[in-house]
């Protein structure tokens, strides 16, 4: 009922305990009130039922939860996890090993296994391996998991998080909600858009984020690489093997490492651009040319090309918590050196956070370090 | 002959995880080299309305451009039937 704090207080118990439930609205005189009375033989509201057994008024909840009278049914119950984690990168993975080993209740929620990693061909600096291919040692890490039997949702976009009590509850895009006592937000990173007018319209028809997979499409074509670090540069080399011209164009002065630049300048393929701001790219249903502006002049022109890539650094996917828990001036979750975002049970590792150096091994570090923090929490709340 | 075709680079590891999927449930597929296979990347960019990266897969009357282990699993089940 409306103006009803009792009925407030019973919704929110129901919720920090993970108890499903329906609500039905009454007024004095309506259809509802005279069920309500009819069921339960009481005339103020809240009366909480299970199936057409009355449990009573708020108190009585609070009782039968406590007696344990509610958990015993089953089905009522929502699953209730030990630990969920969001992300299926190298820091999600690792968490989720360390929590598999410690035989917490695990459930993992990704878009995909493997992150930002599966947009590098191969590394060359995880410790145990002198080169592997990103795709191989990302199944590695699946397997070593799954040997655990860990539950996961893979393909499944998490929407919501509330976090405000001590249940944490996660909804994922296929409208389900998920219980559970912590968790690890381990999104990782994307890569980060120009946001000029036809690169959304355009993605995959000409405008690409992974020259690792697309460039080889590119055979004999002219093509711009928007950026001016080491990402940019690398996009540069894999045109530079298959493409006609290759235009480079940065805000900046060129930032890479000095050896790939000098490749780079020393490739007959290439103009570069410095100090060139991207206004937007041209074409309707494929790239047909991207438009530059000069810093310095404002002078504008359009270069005819078949494919734009954009390599101008990552966004972390904080965009769930940027309300809720702290971030930088980049949008990196705040942790200390437990993982800890300030909000108990709420733990954050990898790339979303603003844990420095942005490495494979490093998140799968991390990864691990959020999981026995995890763990202590879970244990200290016994 | 195999229902499924799916059209990627050398590099790409998004086609490696596609592939490795694939096999792990055992469907047939015909995989298609874009970088040097030029008439595969013209029927890739025909069928898949413009579309200039990898991977795509073409699947019963479907084409889906990348690969997302969720929405492939269901077209899978549509396609191929139950137990895809």
């Amino acid at each position: 009922m409306e103006g009803c704090p009792f009925c407030i207080k019973a919704k929110s118990f129901l919720m920090e305990k993970g108890i499903r439930f329906s609500e039905i609205k009454v007024h004095p005189g309506s259809k509802e009130w005279a069920q309500m009375q009819q069921k339960t033989g009481m005339r103020i509201p809240p009366q909480i039922l299970d199936g057409d057994e009355p449990i009573g008024n708020y108190s009585d909840l609070v009782n039968a939860y406590a007696t344990g009278k509610l958990t015993e049914k089953p089905g009522l119950i929502s699953t209730l996890y030990d630990v969920i984690i969001i992300g299926g990168g190298p820091a999600g993975l690792s968490a989720a090993l360390y929590a598999a080993r410690k035989i917490l209740k695990t459930l993992l929620i990704s878009q995909d296994i493997g992150g930002q990693v599966i947009y590098t061909y191969d590394l060359n600096n995880y410790l145990g391996f002198s080169q592997i291919e990103a795709a191989d040692l990302i199944a590695k890490f699946k397997e070593h998991v799954e040997k655990y039997g860990l539950e996961k949702q893979v393909g499944k976009k998490v929407t919501s998080l509330d976090l405000t009590g001590k249940i944490k509850k996660v909804t994922s895009d296929d409208g389900k909600t998920y219980f559970s006592k912590s968790l690890i937000i381990a999104t990782g990173k994307r890569p980060r858009p120009l946001n000029v007018p036809g690169e959304r319209e355009l993605i995959g028809k000409g405008v690409a984020y992974c020259s690792t997979c697309d460039a080889p499409l590119f055979g004999g074509a002219d093509v711009a690489v928007i950026g001016g670090g080491n990402s940019a540069l690398e996009a540069v080399l894999d045109l530079d093997k298959v493409a006609n011209k290759i235009y480079m164009v940065s805000l900046t002065e060129l930032t890479g490492d000095p050896i790939t630049m000098d490749k780079v300048k020393k490739s007959s393929k290439v103009k570069i651009y410095t100090q060139y701001d991207v206004t937007r790219i041209i074409g309707s249903s494929s790239v047909e040319g991207v438009e530059i502006k000069s810093l310095n002049t404002g002078e504008i022109q359009k270069l005819d090309v078949e494919g734009v890539f954009i390599e101008i650094g990552l966004l972390p996917n904080s965009d769930l918590v940027i309300d809720i828990l702290s971030t930088n001036k980049f949008g990196e979750i705040l942790i200390d050196n437990m993982c800890k975002t300030g909000i108990a049970g709420v733990f954050a590792c990898g790339d979303v956070t603003n844990v420095p150096f942005k490495q494979v091994i490093i998140a799968a570090g991390d990864g691990a370090k959020a999981s026995l923090a995890a763990y202590n929490y879970l244990i200290s709340q016994r | 002959m195999a229902k499924i075709k799916i059209y990627t680079s050398p590099k790409c590891p998004h086609c490696k995880m596609l592939k490795e999927f694939l096999s792990k449930k055992k469907i047939d597929y015909i995989a298609y080299d874009v970088a040097t296979d030029k008439e595969a990347l013209k029927e890739m960019i025909n069928i898949s309305d413009g579309v200039r990266s990898v991977p795509v897969i073409s699947l019963c009357d479907k084409v889906i451009v990348g690969f997302n282990q969720g929405s492939l699993e269901e077209e899978l089940t549509k396609c191929l039937g139950t137990g895809a």
